[in-house]
């Protein structure tokens, strides 16, 4: 029944016509945000509360959280990046769209200044850089993968659009990364990868390059045997999954 | 037929004695730019420069893609937006929005003379007058959708949708007014066709009923206002939206690999013809000559009416693969339509029955 409501709520949230919302009740048991989210409280809500996108309602229920003595990070782990994994899961499924994923990674950002556990709460499974190439200054798709990747348990270093090689390399020195994502919509820029790439192996450093967005795909890949190419957040996060434990 | 007509036709869904290859976005490459001595970022700015290279394609290639301007920043940066005008390789892009909210959206009263659009006028003037006869002249306008995720940042802006949609739809309003504007003015300065781009409303970031609500409305506008024939061009997966785009109005949709020809052939009718959908990326960059005529073969197959990349060409595509999509129709014959077909088969009948 739990999972039922949520699904309605989840329809009208997403405005989707496959959704119950729109008259169209899933069989028992297979709503997949209410599958996702915790069972307990006051998880659930605060998963809820990311899941809808409800920035103040995710603050609120975060704060009055803290204050009934519940660690921050449980709070982040167990509650905040539940609701957060819902809608990435949601998007993958196409039942979810870019309003809503932003949306929702304002509502964990407001849960995680209320609890105070902050963004460094997260990334259990480790770090991850982000950036988009050289001369793309597009930041629309690496928004939507930091959000997911974030949500999929890594700790996400964004470092813009636009990034020159040099600063890749400080941030890998600095942030110990088990990979580096880089994001490019201008065929024209993605050239921008194998020079850093390059950088990276000239300075010692071996790490895991994955490439995505419109201008990259699996024969731009193959010009160097450390970059890997996901079509989209969800084959990013597989990459990431198998990656060796660093 | 000669190719103008040929285009038209087939943009407007009429009889075509060969299936006509043709981009509503641009196909110019560094190359191009190098053999016309009009290279980017230079040939943004100047009208000269602008025309010269803008014919290339088919100069070159013997593709009939005269397209300007070139880019999608055309509107944003008469708008207010901060731009960063590119390299010989990469086009001009926003780097900064110029509003924070829907109120502020000032569109100038002398649009035209502003940024870079006098310069595009002045390129269709020159196109029209040098080839305007044989080759259709494409003004290619940035859509509404696309032009408010510049002028007030794609993050900023698509959040709107859910958190203030009133906002959202003013500035989509908004935005389309300086669409229609503009389609207007080139009509008049010489454009054949008109081809409205607006990547930011694909289905790689909204819903169907998103697109319905936020987009569909302004798009019909859109078309309504469209004097000349008119495409509508939007990137990436855009399924979702097929059942929608049907009823914008427009002559012509033009979509990537990600949609296979056939559903859109399935979603879409009779109502719109097809354009596309050869991989700009996997087959026009990286493919070769015959990766892309199996390609371009098999779309025609499956029934495009017009063939064409799926998206933009990069500017590093290789000249003799452009070639190669320009000469994949000669290696197709035109399907026959049923009653033509219906018709022979009784011709027939009818000489079999004579003594």
């Amino acid at each position: 029944m739990k999972a039922f409501t949520l699904g309605l709520a989840v329809g009208r949230l997403i405005g989707d016509t496959r959704s119950p919302a729109a008259g169209k009740q899933p069989p028992s048991g297979t709503d997949p945000a209410g599958q996702l989210l915790p069972e307990n409280e006051p998880y659930r809500s605060l998963a809820e509360a990311v899941l809808k996108g409800d920035a103040a309602m995710a603050g609120d229920l975060a704060a009055q959280a803290v204050q009934e003595g519940i660690d921050p990070l449980e709070i982040a782990l167990q509650g905040l990046l539940k609701g957060m994994d819902a809608v990435s899961d949601l998007y993958n499924r196409r039942q979810a769209f870019v309003p809503e994923v932003l949306l929702a990674a304002r509502a964990l950002e407001a849960g995680l200044q209320e609890s105070g556990g902050g963004r460094d709460a997260l990334g259990k499974k480790g770090v991850v850089l982000l950036h988009t190439a050289e001369g793309d200054l597009h930041d629309i798709g690496k928004n939507i993968v930091a959000a997911i990747v974030e949500a999929n348990g890594y700790r996400v270093i964004d470092l813009g659009t636009s990034v020159e090689t040099p600063a890749v390399i400080a941030a890998i020195r600095e942030y110990r990364p088990i990979a580096v994502i880089g994001s490019s919509l201008m065929t024209s820029t993605r050239g921008a990868f194998l020079a850093t790439t390059d950088r990276i192996r000239e300075d010692g450093i071996s790490i895991p390059f994955i490439v995505g967005g419109g201008a990259c795909d699996e024969t731009f890949a193959t010009q160097r045997d450390t970059i890997r190419y996901a079509r989209d957040p969800a084959a990013l996060v597989k990459i990431l999954d198998a990656l060796p434990a660093r | 037929m000669n190719t103008k007509k040929r285009i038209i036709a087939g943009i407007l869904g009429g009889r075509v004695d060969r299936i006509p290859v043709w981009l509503p976005v641009v196909g110019v490459t560094v190359s191009m730019m190098e053999q016309a001595r009009a290279p980017w970022p230079e040939a943004h700015w100047d009208p000269e420069l602008m025309a010269k290279l803008a014919a290339m394609p088919w100069e070159l290639t013997e593709l009939p893609a005269v397209t300007v301007p070139f880019c999608l920043s055309l509107e944003a940066e008469a708008l207010g937006c901060e731009i960063d005008r590119g390299t010989l390789n990469r086009t001009p892009s926003v780097k900064k929005p110029a509003f924070d909210t829907p109120d502020a959206f000032d569109i100038p009263e002398n649009l035209l003379d502003t940024g870079r659009i006098p310069a595009v006028l002045r390129a269709l003037e020159i196109l029209s007058e040098q080839i305007g006869d044989d080759i259709p002249i494409n003004a290619k306008v940035t859509g509404g959708f696309t032009i408010a995720g510049h002028v007030f940042g794609v993050s900023r802006f698509i959040s709107w949708i859910k958190t203030d949609p009133e906002y959202a739809h003013q500035a989509v309003e908004r935005s389309s007014e300086v669409t229609r504007e503009l389609i207007g003015a080139f009509e008049m300065h010489g454009a054949d066709v008109i081809s409205i781009s607006d990547p930011t409303s694909s289905g790689d970031l909204l819903s169907g009923e998103q697109y319905r609500e936020f987009v569909l409305p302004y798009h019909r506008k859109i078309a309504g206002a469209t004097k000349k024939p008119s495409v509508l061009h939007i990137c990436g997966n855009t399924k979702d939206l097929l059942g929608h785009i049907r009823e914008t109005g427009f002559d012509a949709y033009s979509f990537e690999e990600k949609v296979d020809v056939l559903t859109a052939k399935k979603l879409l009718g009779d109502d719109i013809s097809l354009i596309g959908n050869i991989a700009p990326v996997a087959t026009m960059l990286s493919g070769t000559p015959d990766t892309v005529t199996a390609d371009a073969v098999s779309a025609m197959q499956n029934g495009i009416d017009i063939l064409s990349s799926g998206c933009t060409l990069s500017p590093l595509t290789p000249l003799e693969n452009i070639r190669a999509l320009s000469r994949a129709p000669e290696r197709y014959r035109v399907p026959k339509e049923p009653e033509e077909l219906l018709r022979e088969f009784v011709r027939g009948l009818a000489a079999g029955v004579e003594p």
